[in-house]
């Protein structure tokens, strides 16, 4: 298996507002989830990586957290996007795609 | 402010916990629906998860409150410390407490003599003026020169008078009381900017009627709750009337003197007897003057116009400005006040300071070993969670938060040791200058501010080489589990280094010891010019009498009659007395006068018989006798000092010398005596004789055929018989006073001395403790050494070694620095050299055998260990 580059803080950050705002609130797991299928597995991402992550968009206000009831009856912890969250969004995408590019063909394939 | 409540309130170490376990699980039940086995899902879900005790680390990183949960966090587990070894906090927050509560007690009486401004308002307008003749610091004014510079100067609002405050006898009611009082111009309170609770301060009116303001303290202890306005206290005799009473805080504007009454100047002629009114005549020097300037008005522009009023004021006297006591006027700040306290003070209070600073220093060093030793105990556990990752920061603040802790609650635990320190030394204080000295002590902004920065400081410096050493190593567990390891080689010469600055630091505390010691010891050798066994001095206090020459002629001789009496006489400043007593303008026949000095001596006014009573041998001519009074031709006695510098090998005897328009004939030479203070050369002194120019009784000297205080009582008696106004204010023997003119130089080697035995008493249980933990580690080397046939001397060597280097590099070090500021000092020694090879070789002695005996007490059990038990441990 070839080596997986590590996700950048700064993408960690817009890919959970992106899964936020285009899935709705989601808790943890959930988030995991789908940043993993989005990006085909192809980032290393240890899962405990992104709650360090949700604390910090929380604290700027991106975010918001609430407890509620997970699909199998568990209490657990739900993340969703607020308006600053969107601005902030809109700001950062054109970063997203210019480094995208860098990042693509850092993310090749192996021969 | 939402922080503030998470911090206090929820649960957010349960709720963080709950979220990433519930992740775990919901990972974990993905796997299982995709067909893996529950042992396998749960082990995949974790690692795909990461290590959880990182994230759950990385997360609260992540919070803004991170510094103050881990300070918390950081307290709570140094005060468990703490807790698991209470002997040794203990020990620390005592030395901690002692060091920093001395050093604490020290700074709050400089703070209350050195810092602290008069409770006045706007005291930065105030200005303190001082006289000079020349280069000479006079300090005081004639009363006519303070009226001129009041009345003509345009740089200041107010110029106010005071003379110092004097303790005497005041009745009031039916009681009479020692108090202290002061004489004040009229503006005393208005130029000050005080005022009375009651009644009033003075005004112009009072001048001319016998008034009174009392302070808040008297008021209360005398008449409770009911106003004085209009009530009559008399003192010697005179009555005034209390006009005011002032605010509590005021005591007076001179720092550490307390006033209990303030009088008009018509008061004066009362409490000060003598030929003329003081008021009016411009050779006494008696008032302290402070001005207060006027707005916009720098105190650079009042000095200038002070040259132009005092040569104004010379102008109109015809006096000759280069030979009068008012050459020039000084001016600084006077929002401390007057400094009669403080200048005689500030000298043996800064010695303090130096002496406690140096002491706390050892203190830290010591501690700063200590915990050296303990950290290397704890590298177990330090290694343990450097390798669990904890980060090294991280640990370095928590181990510094530890040293911390401890230096604050010994701050605390300081500040009520200073309390009682600060008492005692005031005591003290009080005792050199021969007077109460009454200070606030009570621990103000500064004084805390002083503390809680020496208890920081103290924590770091006995925290930060610890602490930092502790987190340097690797994070490997070594395995030799009983006798951890120390770190090797720059370990050793950490410690040894501490142990040699704390000895160089002992050996300049010693040095210093030493000096003052041996100082005291010659002062104690000079010679004072008179027999001062069996003398007595009785003080006499201000008093009224118009023909003081009969009261003195019958006063001596009513003493006389008292059997186990000698001789008695009398003089205005007596033996050893204050000693400001000083002619100028004289004028010796044949001796072209041409500077200062020649026209300059000390002076005293004595009774017949009088060197007879003291012990003062007549070298040529006579004594004074009941002779010299008023109606025969004036006499005088040279000092051998003065009679030498006018007339070198020939006789003064029958020469003459003008002084104040009078001419006088100079009928003896009397032995030198010390004049005021014993290490003063003897200067030139002229005695003239008292039944001539009665000036006002000082002092009655009494030689008893026995021991003097068996007569002390009578002679009192017969005082204030004589005269009911004549009150006695001390009675000393003359070896008494002697010893009391040193106190000073006792209080500063008793300071000094205390703090070297206790500085040596630190180092020695460093020392010991260092070698007896060096020998407990390197039991099994030792045990081995001696099993393959190393002598016990060897060993002891081996063991040493380290201490041995420190004593070497710390006396070294000790002696260098004692040369370098050996200088500092020297104002304090008499007849002694700051670099005295005997003393400082005696103290490298003394403390080079303190030294081994600590080492050695230990290092002589590692000499007889049982290699064999050694051998069967491992």
């Amino acid at each position: 298996m070839p080596k997986k580059p590590e996700v950048l803080r700064g993408t960690l950050d817009l890919m959970i507002l992106q899964t936020l705002e285009s899935m709705g609130p989601l808790h943890g797991w959930g988030i995991a989830r789908r940043i993993e299928q989005v990006s085909k597995d192809l980032l290393f991402l240890n899962q405990g990586t992104i709650y360090p992550a949700l604390v910090r968009l929380e604290q700027r206000g991106w975010i918001k957290g609430r407890w509620g009831v997970s699909e199998n009856n568990r209490r657990a912890k739900f993340f969703e996007i607020t308006k600053a969250g969107r601005r902030q969004m809109a700001a950062e995408a054109d970063n997203w795609w210019r480094i995208s590019e860098v990042m693509s063909r850092l993310i090749q394939k192996p021969d | 402010m939402k922080w503030l409540g998470r911090l206090f309130g929820s649960d957010r170490e349960g709720e963080l916990d709950a979220e990433l376990r519930h992740h775990i699980d919901t990972q974990m039940r993905d796997y299982v629906s995709q067909g893996m086995s529950e042992a396998d899902a749960k082990r995949q879900a974790a690692l795909k998860f990461g290590g959880l005790e990182l994230t759950k680390e990385e997360c609260r990183d992540s919070r803004p409150t991170r510094w103050a949960e881990d300070l918390a966090q950081d307290c709570r587990h140094g005060a468990r410390q703490w807790m698991r070894k209470p002997g040794f906090a203990a020990v620390a927050i005592l030395s901690l407490a002692l060091g920093i509560g001395a050093n604490t007690a020290v700074f709050s009486l400089i703070n209350g003599m050195l810092f602290e401004t008069l409770p006045v308002a706007n005291v930065d307008e105030l200005v303190l003026l001082t006289s000079f003749h020349r280069d000479y610091r006079v300090g005081n004014f004639a009363y006519p020169d303070y009226e001129r510079l009041r009345d003509r100067s345009e740089t200041f609002t107010g110029l106010l008078a005071a003379s110092s405050p004097d303790p005497v006898d005041i009745r009031v009611g039916n009681a009479t009381e020692r108090g202290q009082v002061q004489i004040v111009s009229d503006n005393y309170f208005s130029v000050l900017g005080v005022r009375p609770v009651w009644g009033r301060g003075f005004t112009e009116s009072d001048n001319q009627s016998r008034s009174a303001v009392i302070s808040y303290r008297y008021w209360q202890r005398h008449f409770g709750e009911t106003p004085p306005i209009g009530e009559t206290l008399a003192i010697n005799g005179t009555t005034a009337s209390i006009v005011g009473v002032a605010p509590p805080g005021f005591i007076g504007e001179s720092p550490g003197q307390e006033t209990d009454v303030w009088l008009s100047t018509e008061v004066l002629a009362a409490v000060r007897p003598g030929p003329s009114d003081l008021r009016d005549v411009r050779f006494v020097e008696w008032v302290y003057l402070i001005g207060r300037l006027k707005p916009a008005v720098t105190i650079d522009q009042a000095r200038a116009e002070s040259t132009i009023l005092v040569a104004g004021i010379h102008e109109e006297f015809r006096t000759d400005q280069n030979n009068d006591y008012l050459h020039h006027i000084a001016m600084e700040s006077g929002s401390r006040g007057t400094g009669r306290i403080r200048d005689r003070l500030s000298a043996p209070l800064l010695v303090s300071m130096v002496v406690v600073a140096l002491t706390l220093l050892i203190a830290c060093t010591n501690l700063a070993s200590l915990f050296l030793a303990r950290a290397a105990a704890r590298n177990r556990e330090i290694a343990t969670r450097l390798a669990l990752g904890s980060g090294r920061l991280r640990l370095f603040r928590q181990l510094l938060t530890e040293s911390l802790m401890l230096a604050i609650a010994g701050g605390t635990l300081g500040l009520v040791f200073a309390a009682w320190g600060g008492r005692f030394l005031l005591t003290m204080l009080s005792g050199v200058a021969a007077q109460p000295i009454v200070l606030d002590l009570g621990p103000d902004s500064r004084v805390l501010v002083f503390t809680a920065t020496v208890s920081m400081l103290t924590g770091l410096l006995f925290g930060l080489a610890p602490a930092f050493r502790a987190t340097r190593q690797a994070p490997t567990i070594s395995e030799h589990s009983r006798s951890p390891a120390l770190p090797r080689t720059t370990g050793r010469i950490g410690s040894s280094g501490l142990i040699a600055f704390q000895l160089a630091l002992s050996l300049a505390l010693l040095v210093v010891t030493g000096l003052f010691v041996r100082t005291v010891q010659n002062l104690k050798e000079v010679d004072p010019g008179f027999a001062a066994e069996d003398v007595l001095v009785v003080e006499v206090g201000r008093h009224s009498s118009d023909r003081e020459d009969l009261l003195a002629s019958r006063l001596m001789d009513t003493v006389r009659a008292i059997p186990g009496v000698e001789d008695v006489s009398v003089s205005v400043n007596g033996p050893l007395g204050s000693g400001t007593g000083g002619v100028l303008g004289l004028e010796v026949e044949g001796y072209a006068s041409r500077t200062d000095e020649d026209r300059r001596a000390r002076a005293d006014w004595v009774g017949p018989d009088y060197f007879k009573t003291v012990g003062i041998p007549i070298l040529e001519g006579r004594e004074f006798t009941a002779v010299d009074t008023a109606n025969t031709a004036g006499a005088v006695i040279m000092n051998d000092t003065m009679a030498q510098y006018y007339f070198q090998d020939q006789s003064p005897i029958g020469r003459f010398l003008r002084f104040n328009d009078r001419q006088y004939e100079i009928v003896g030479v009397a032995g030198d005596s010390a004049y005021a203070e014993l290490r003063e050369p003897v200067p030139k002194v002229l005695y003239f004789a008292f039944l001539q120019n009665p000036v006002g009784i000082g002092s009655v000297v009494v030689r008893s055929s026995g021991d003097p205080l068996t007569v002390a009582d009578a002679v009192g008696a017969a005082i204030r018989e004589s005269d009911p106004g004549l009150g006695v204010v001390g009675i000393e023997t003359l070896s008494g006073r002697i010893d009391r003119k040193l106190t000073l130089e006792y209080l500063i080697a008793d300071v000094s001395g205390f703090f070297s035995v206790l500085s040596l008493f630190l180092v020695s249980i460093g020392i010991y403790g260092t070698v007896a933990y060096s020998v407990s580690n390197r039991t099994n080397e030792i045990g081995l050494r001696i099993a393959l046939g190393a002598s016990s001397g060897s060993i002891l060597v081996m063991v040493l070694g380290k201490i041995i280097w420190a004593l070497v590099v710390g006396v070294a070090f000790g002696i260098v620095t004692v040369l370098a500021v050996g200088a500092l000092v020297q104002s304090f020694l008499f007849e002694l050299s700051p670099s005295d090879p005997a003393t400082i070789g005696i103290a490298a002695l003394l403390l080079t055998g303190i030294a081994l005996l600590a080492g050695y007490l230990p290092a002589r059990r590692a000499a007889g260990i049982d290699p064999l038990a050694v051998l069967r441990h491992e």
